[in-house]
């Protein structure tokens, strides 16, 4: 009897089996291990291509395929027009019919989380990649490795726009990290860099009190204490406080953060990153941000805050969103963050008005400025139409840097497709407020609404010329019907007075930012003991903030942390640090 | 006729007073997420939303029931759980009843035990299970989100126990009648075991309809998604330091009264599928058929 | 009818072909039915169980589960050299165990006091409610729950303010960290769990109830003599199954309430491997503590298994 079990069980076994094997086998055919050496596709740059004989208008005929794999959640709200999909819209058809590219994707993942897991489960499936696709620092590095992505000088020297180039040039920071052995294998998509931390105050609150708004780290602890204490929504009840903040991931975020406040003390930041933020001391070399003193005092005061009742008592079981609505509830009177703000969450609290961040003892005034990279287009190594997707960006990059642009497309002057996100009516060109100026519900994006337009996401060019909306704010300020020259004056031109006043604010403070000066993959020691020294970071501050240990724990707080590796990942840095500045 | 006793009609009354307040409480998220999706989207930023909406206003759900991706996948969603609990329960009533049988009337039944207690409590992994699934030609295939996931040891075990503590003078019964063992298993242990039954079909209707992470690994576009999948892209906490803020991103993060409405319009079915299962938790059927 | 010991002393006797055959022709259509689920799990479960093989290796999808080097049990050091190790898997095991023994008695006596509910809509009403919540994520159900345990005007916090107690930090504190994701664990999920035992009690044989009360036995007396003893096995059964889960906390709980002030006492193996994830993908330390995980629980369920045959003469499978 037990033969037999066995003997079924055999049979099944070795079906099962032969079906894993040949499914393997098969797999194990597809091109990306077809033997092909990693020169293959090196000497594929030439002067020939299209679009470098004719920039402007190049199309690509018969029409390139490209694919692509991408992050979008299908979530957004008027994003795309009924029957367009991200897959099938009104930018995939101009690609095809103006360009000659062919767009299609291989995959379409909501999270940032699963799109890189996708990514690894492809590779280790041993599965053709996209053409062409994003990724984090880490990913490339371990694409590299894989061997299944190609470098990209060559094409960047002959087919880079010139205007791009020189903004590279111009941070040439963001190609080291996907620079190995010498040849670079990414394109940085770069963040508008227009997120920066204002101070956001409830005026009317200042003025119901005689309050000025505060300027100085002393001046704050006043208006906190008053909108703590001296009831400045003046309903007699004791439902106000100062500050909304989160700290449960530290004191740096994306909003309802703290940075501001530590910028006051010192050029320092801390970060939930191990890999944030190092910059140089007066020697020159890199020290982590977190273990400085600065940081000491600024815990302090937030001690100080905390224990009167001047911030969130919750503040460190709150995430940014959760934060937040005490302010958009009218609990709260003060609450750093981005510009953006002004439409979310505070929206609803028109009491609202952005400051400079506030000066600290020493006079210091300081955010923290995000990493510029927000990732890497990498080209598959089989690819053999890099020239296409390379026109396809010079166009694009085009209509953001204005009509002097050898790329530039008419077509892409007033916005990304008429009669999605513009309207020309009688020769001039609308982009909100449709039934306000007289055009006919027609001609309207949406004809049953007309405050509906449809933006744009871009398949994977997810980067933008940093500062360059900068110069806009003041002019759409000043005048609110002037003309945009360029795609970037144009997202601009879009936001209200308040959103611009307070980007006014961010500009006004720019060069008062620490940044990040490393910018390599994390180091052996990040990865053994990154999650230890940072757990100890968030632990350690919170437990001096909430006064459950004394504001010297700090020092024990620095000992225990070079202890358990941070020493050693300082070390690590700097070697890096060393090989990159040479 | 019944007679109670004082201090039983006093425990009756706590007793209704009890699970009618415990049942209010288990109740009052949903009432809240309601309340949240028919409030309007500054209400809901602040947060200020208890049980009542503030601001009424039906355009979240005017959004989401306009939202095809969302229909489609809650279409989906009803597909695989459907088709994964039949699959499901089928494979796993009749592995259950031959394991019900004792060692000695069917040598090696202990080896079959432990063979699946051992796939209970070890599990290869993500990436070893996705090739396989992927080898056996499953990605993108609706099939993969139930052949997978079809056996269920717990759910096995379970049945297994009801099947043994049925009467022995039903399988004897059923004998002398002369019927074998696929008829005793169909027509006489499942339509008598039909409180348990409806349990497994319960157990394992809910996971279907739960499950999120096998629609986001297996199918490669978010059309194919079934609703867990497609709901789980709003319920996860997005980490906006890695990825820019625009104004599409905005739009995502503050629109609560819209993410409300999709979980409340997710939740529902399973709700409602409860009560319908209920006549089925009846007192088995009657043993009369084995008197006499 | 069939008597088994005649049966078996009349097989003995036979020579050993026609024994075989005479089993085979006995038990072919058992071996039939579990067909089915055997061939499934043997290319679903058991051929990725394989795969467990990367816990020993430092793995990299392009090196493939071969190619990737071998590296013993460095993953499972890493665990038990880390400095909060010990205090990791002491959170753990303290949550998961309290977790267990709430979970095991509050869904039986909700369904015994469910069961002397006679008006049928509010009995079928309140069992639809109190299911209700299994099916909130964690991610939803922590913002609530932040609000309700809030030290600044939380509906709990009020209530206790009413009784002359102060407000107490719930998530903030340790201790009441721990308590809090106890509670809230059972709160959610013992609507759902006491399903099973409402089956049991609707499986249970009236004649027994009737037999009771002719013997002069009062409702409390019948509950303990004839419903008890009715759900007791399955009691068994699923009581030993959840010893299995003896190192799972619940992740999604922890991860979705928990902050730095509460690390020491609710941080979990499961968050840290979380973390560590965080620092570049980590499949093969994820999956050894996975595999970790498994060998305990199996020990466990192995051990309650032979514990129930012992004490109970029940065998749970």
């Amino acid at each position: 009897m037990k033969r037999t079990v066995t003997g079924t069980k055999m049979v099944v076994a070795a079906l099962a089996l032969a079906m894993v094997v040949s499914g393997c086998s098969g797999s194990n055919n597809s091109p990306s291990n077809a033997g092909k050496d990693s020169a293959s596709n090196q000497g594929g740059a030439t002067t020939d291509s299209p679009i470098v004989t004719n920039p402007k208008d190049f199309k690509f005929d018969p029409p390139v395929e490209v694919t692509t794999g991408i992050r979008w959640s299908a979530q957004g709200e008027n994003e795309f027009k009924p029957g367009e999909t991200i897959e099938d819209n009104y930018h995939t058809r101009w690609m095809r019919d103006a360009m000659g590219i062919n767009l299609s994707f291989d995959f379409v993942v909501p999270n940032l989380e699963d799109y890189e897991t996708k990514l690894r489960l492809m590779m280790a499936g041993n599965q053709k990649l996209p053409d062409v696709f994003t990724s984090k620092v880490e990913m490339v590095s371990d694409m590299i490795s894989a061997n299944k992505i190609q470098p990209l000088d060559e094409y960047i020297d002959l087919y880079l726009s010139d205007n791009l180039k020189a903004v590279y040039e111009k941070y040439p920071d963001v190609l080291y990290p996907v620079t190995r052995d010498g040849k670079i294998y990414g394109l940085p998509n770069l963040y508008a860099m227009d997120e920066g931390t204002v101070m956001w105050v409830r005026e009317d609150w200042l003025q119901n009190l005689n309050l000025e708004a505060p300027t100085t780290i002393d001046e704050l602890t006043e208006v906190l204490r008053a909108f703590t204490e001296d009831d400045p929504d003046g309903n007699s009840k004791d439902d106000t406080l100062g500050m909304a903040v989160s700290l449960k991931e530290g004191p740096y975020n994306w909003m309802s953060t703290a940075d501001g406040l530590v910028g006051a003390f010192g050029n320092h930041m801390p970060s939930k990153y191990i890999w944030e933020y190092w910059n140089p001391d007066e020697s020159g070399e890199l020290v982590y941000n977190a273990i400085q003193p600065g940081i000491k005092d600024f815990l302090a005061q937030m001690r100080d805050w905390m224990s009167k009742g001047y911030i969130d008592p919750e503040a460190g079981i709150k995430d940014a969103g959760k934060a937040s609505e005490i302010a958009a509830s009218g609990e709260a009177g003060i609450i750093f963050g981005p510009p953006w703000m002004d439409g979310y969450p505070l929206g609803g609290v028109a009491g609202f008005k952005a400051h400079p961040l506030p000066a600290g003892p020493g006079g210091q005034q300081a955010r923290a400025e995000k990493t510029m990279v927000r990732d890497y287009l990498i080209f598959n190594k089989d690819f053999n139409n890099v020239d296409a997707v390379f026109g396809y960006i010079n166009k694009i990059y085009s209509a953001y840097f204005g009509e002097d642009d050898p790329y530039f497309d008419e077509s892409l002057r007033n916005g990304w497709m008429e009669g999605y996100d513009h309207v020309i009516h009688e020769g001039k060109v609308y982009r909100s407020n449709f039934a306000e100026h007289g055009i006919p519900s027609e001609k309207w994006p949406n004809p049953s609404d007309d405050t509906v337009t449809y933006g744009l996401t871009l398949p994977f060019l997810n980067g933008i010329v940093p500062f360059q909306s900068d110069t806009a704010f003041q002019k759409f300020l000043d005048n609110p019907e002037a003309e945009p020259s360029n795609m970037a004056e144009i997202s601009v031109s879009k936001a209200k007075p308040r959103m611009l006043e307070a980007g006014l604010v961010r500009i006004s403070q720019n060069e008062n930012t620490i940044v990040n000066y490393f910018n390599g993959p994390p180091t052996k020691t990040m990865v053994s003991k990154g999650e230890l020294l940072i757990k100890l970071m968030t632990e350690s501050y919170m437990k001096i903030i909430y006064g459950e240990e004394p504001i010297d724990y700090f020092d024990t707080f620095v000992e225990e942390w070079k202890k358990n590796g941070g020493d050693e990942i300082t070390k690590e840095v700097n070697e890096w640090y060393q090989s990159v500045t040479q | 006729m019944r007679y109670y006793s004082n201090t039983y009609k006093t425990f009756l009354i706590v007793n209704y007073i009890f699970i009618g307040l415990l049942s209010l409480a288990c109740i009052m998220p949903l009432i809240h997420i309601l309340a949240v999706s028919l409030s309007s989207r500054d209400a809901a930023t602040a947060n200020i939303v208890n049980f009542l909406p503030i601001d009424f206003t039906l355009a979240a759900y005017k959004e989401t029931l306009g939202n095809d991706n969302f229909l489609r996948a809650l279409w989906i969603g009803v597909q695989r759980t459907v088709l994964g609990t039949i699959l499901s329960i089928g494979i796993t009533m009749m592995a259950a009843y031959s394991l019900s049988k004792e060692n000695y009337r069917f040598k090696g039944r202990n080896i079959y035990s432990w063979y699946f207690i051992i796939i209970m409590l070890f599990n290869g992994g993500l990436i070893p299970t996705y090739l396989v699934v992927s080898n056996t030609g499953l990605i993108d295939t609706l099939w993969a989100l139930i052949i997978p996931s079809a056996v269920n040891v717990w759910n096995m075990i379970l049945m297994l126990n009801f099947f043994r503590n049925l009467p022995q003078e039903l399988e004897e019964a059923a004998l002398i009648d002369g019927a074998g063992h696929f008829r005793t298993l169909f027509s006489i242990f499942i339509p008598v075991s039909m409180p348990s039954v409806a349990t497994i079909l319960l157990f394992t209707m809910v996971v279907h309809w739960n499950s999120w992470f096998d629609g986001i690994i297996y199918m490669t576009k978010i059309n194919d998604y079934p609703l867990a999948s497609f709901l789980h892209t709003i319920v996860v906490k997005e980490n906006f330091t890695e990825v820019g803020v625009d104004l599409a991103t905005l739009n995502q993060i503050s629109n609560r009264t819209v993410k409300s409405s999709q979980i409340f319009i997710g939740a529902l079915p399973i709700l409602l599928v409860y009560p319908f299962l209920q006549k089925y938790f009846v007192k088995g059927i009657v043993m009369g058929s084995v008197k006499g | 009818m069939s008597n088994p010991t005649a049966a078996a002393n009349s097989i003995e006797v036979q020579p050993k072909r026609n024994k075989f055959k005479s089993y085979v022709i006995k038990t072919w259509p058992l071996h039939v039915l579990l067909l089915p689920a055997v061939i499934i799990a043997f290319i679903y479960n058991y051929i990725p169980i394989m795969g467990i093989v990367i816990a020993f290796k430092d793995y990299k999808p392009w090196l493939g589960f071969g190619g990737s080097p071998w590296v013993g049990l460095d993953h499972f050091r890493y665990l038990f050299e880390y400095p909060d190790g010990k205090q990791i898997i002491r959170n753990t095991l303290i949550i998961a165990f309290a977790k267990i023994v709430t979970q095991m008695f509050i869904p039986v006596i909700f369904a015994l006091l469910l069961n002397e509910i006679r008006i049928k809509w509010f009995k079928r009403t309140a069992q639809t409610f109190v299911y209700l919540p299994h099916f909130l994520s964690w991610v939803i159900l922590g913002g609530i729950f932040v609000d309700i345990l809030s030290i600044r005007g939380g509906i709990v916090n009020r209530f206790l303010g009413m009784l002359g107690i102060d407000p107490i930090s719930f998530l903030s504190n340790g201790d009441w960290f721990r308590v809090t994701v106890v509670v809230t664990d059972a709160w959610k999920d013992f609507g759902f769990s006491a399903i099973i035992f409402l089956a049991a009690i609707a499986a249970t044989n009236p004649s027994l109830y009737e037999a009771a009360e002719i013997d002069g036995a009062n409702r409390w007396q019948q509950v303990v003599h004839v419903t008890l003893p009715a759900i007791t096995p399955i009691f068994i059964v699923v009581a030993t199954l959840s010893l299995g889960r003896v190192l799972d906390a619940g992740f999604d709980q922890i991860f979705n309430l928990y902050n730095p002030l509460v690390y020491s006492k609710g941080d979990i193996i499961d968050t840290f491997v979380y973390r560590v994830g965080l620092l570049g993908s980590q499949y093969s330390f994820a999956t050894a503590i996975g595999f970790f995980k498994s060998i305990i629980g199996f020990i466990m369920i192995v051990i309650s298994y032979r514990l129930a045959y012992k004490l109970a003469n029940y065998r749970i499978f």
